[in-house]
């Protein structure tokens, strides 16, 4: 959990359509572009909201950042990819596929200068839980397009990866069952 | 333009079997953490601007 000082200081705040983040370095520079520049683009189009952490008395210090978009996990009843693909050829419609709605973490990022104050893993609590508690449509699962280094810190946080196909791959995709959070 | 968020992929053979056998699966988090993680939302959504 954040300490005091940060609660009191900081806030959560989803970005409008319009408003562009000015300044944020959080060492990686694709994630820096990321806010910087496309998570405005996300916005417009309606594909993925973004959120910021940051200072009530002074909106261009940003502590953290995530964006959220809708998802699913589908499971398809075939073996492999290319026999899937052979049977969608031939049938107009192909019902052989059973989708779990999830949300996904799209990207989200800590600033150099707030790392190791726990503010990553309160934000995953707060993701976690917002679809839990808050849920309009129903939400079974969260997923994330992590980053390779950023795989232990979910994994740490509940997440498991989806497979192994993109092990070497510069993201990776993980999940958590909300079901996880039910109480025995 | 930073990499664009990857796609979710459909889940075939072994992949989709794995997935639904640790959807059912029973693994309940503790008190202590379902209060942590409760705490810590409400602490955040208190200061929300939605």
């Amino acid at each position: 959990m954040v300490d005091q000082d940060i609660r009191a200081q900081y806030r959560i705040y989803k970005l409008s359509d319009n408003e562009q983040v000015k300044s944020f370095d959080c060492g990686d520079a694709d994630l820096n572009d990321f806010i910087l520049n496309d998570a405005l683009l996300y916005r417009k189009e309606k594909l993925a909201v973004t959120y910021v952490y940051m200072n009530k008395d002074n909106s261009d210090d940003i502590a953290a950042f995530f964006c959220l978009a809708n998802d699913r996990i589908s499971l398809a009843d075939f073996e492999t990819k290319s026999r899937y693909n052979r049977f969608s050829r031939r049938f107009a419609n192909p019902k052989r596929l059973k989708s779990y709605p999830a949300a996904k973490i799209g990207r989200l990022g800590v600033a150099a200068a707030m790392k190791g104050k726990e503010i990553g893993s309160t934000l995953i609590d707060f993701i976690k839980n917002f679809f839990l508690v808050d849920n309009k449509t129903g939400c079974r699962f969260i997923t994330v397009d992590a980053y390779a280094e950023a795989v232990p810190f979910y994994v740490k946080n509940g997440f498991v990866p989806l497979n192994d196909d993109d092990i070497d791959e510069r993201t990776r995709l993980l999940y958590f069952d909300l079901k996880d959070l039910e109480i025995e | 333009m930073a990499r664009p968020i990857k796609e979710t992929p459909i889940l075939y053979g072994e992949d989709a079997r794995r997935f639904e056998e640790r959807m059912h699966e029973h693994r309940h988090i503790s008190a202590e953490e379902k209060a942590r993680i409760q705490a810590n939302y409400e602490a955040l959504k208190a200061t929300a601007n939605f």
